[in-house]
């Protein structure tokens, strides 16, 4: 029987085939946001946000959906995962989330000549990281 | 009318022959207990390796875990 591959791998085929049926929804999901993106923007010249902050929202969106999907099909980790590393990803992305707050904090306003600017960026990215960081840390206490 | 149960209990009641949990059992193979479960909820459809690693552990044969028939039996 070939093992190699098992042994090798850090997620078991179940963990394997969960991971490729979200990535693929995630592709398709990116896709679909793109080109509403470009709708939106081109089409009805609705300019809600500079170019910058249009990605970062639509790359939030596909990550949040993709590590919530592997969060809750336990698909996320390794099975054979380090306790340590769960732990200091989601504390260092939860630090990166609490930087990102400061600087939304500090920022003046949120519009640019009526489209959303760099500081509405941050606020996607600070609830990025604060989310993903509850999230391996929520899947970290499901699977001990 | 004949209802269609697709749980693989007869990997539970082998299983819980040998007094083991989910997780002892997933340890003993070398994947998560997610995929125990997963299989034995009929949610997925093991390979024909690990199918053989299962039943390795639980000292049954294939036919006796996976053979299309009465699942109650």
């Amino acid at each position: 029987m070939n093992d190699k591959k098992i042994k090798g791998s850090k997620f078991d085929e179940y963990q394997e085939s969960i991971r490729h049926k979200y990535g693929f929804y995630s592709f398709i999901l990116i896709v679909i946001l793109l080109l509403l993106n470009v709708i939106i923007v081109d089409r009805f010249k609705f300019f809600y946000a500079t170019q910058a902050v249009q990605t970062i929202l639509i790359i939030s969106i596909v990550i949040v959906y993709f590590i919530s999907s592997l969060t809750m099909n336990g698909a996320y980790f390794p099975f054979r995962r380090n306790e340590f590393y769960a732990r200091t990803i989601s504390f260092f992305l939860f630090l990166t989330g609490l930087v990102y707050c400061y600087r939304v904090y500090n920022a003046s306003s949120f519009f640019d000549n009526g489209m959303l600017n760099d500081a509405a960026g941050d606020v996607l990215l600070a609830v990025l990281s604060i989310f993903n960081a509850a999230m391996i840390y929520y899947s970290y206490i499901k699977n001990k | 009318m004949e209802v269609v149960v697709n749980k693989n209990l007869k990997l539970k009641v082998a299983r819980a022959k040998l007094d083991m949990t989910q997780k002892e059992l997933a340890k003993k193979i070398d994947v998560s207990r997610q995929t125990i479960n997963a299989i034995e909820k009929g949610n997925y459809n093991p390979s024909i390796n690990l199918c053989i690693k299962i039943c390795k552990a639980l000292n049954v044969t294939l036919n006796d875990l996976f053979w299309e028939g009465d699942n109650n039996e």
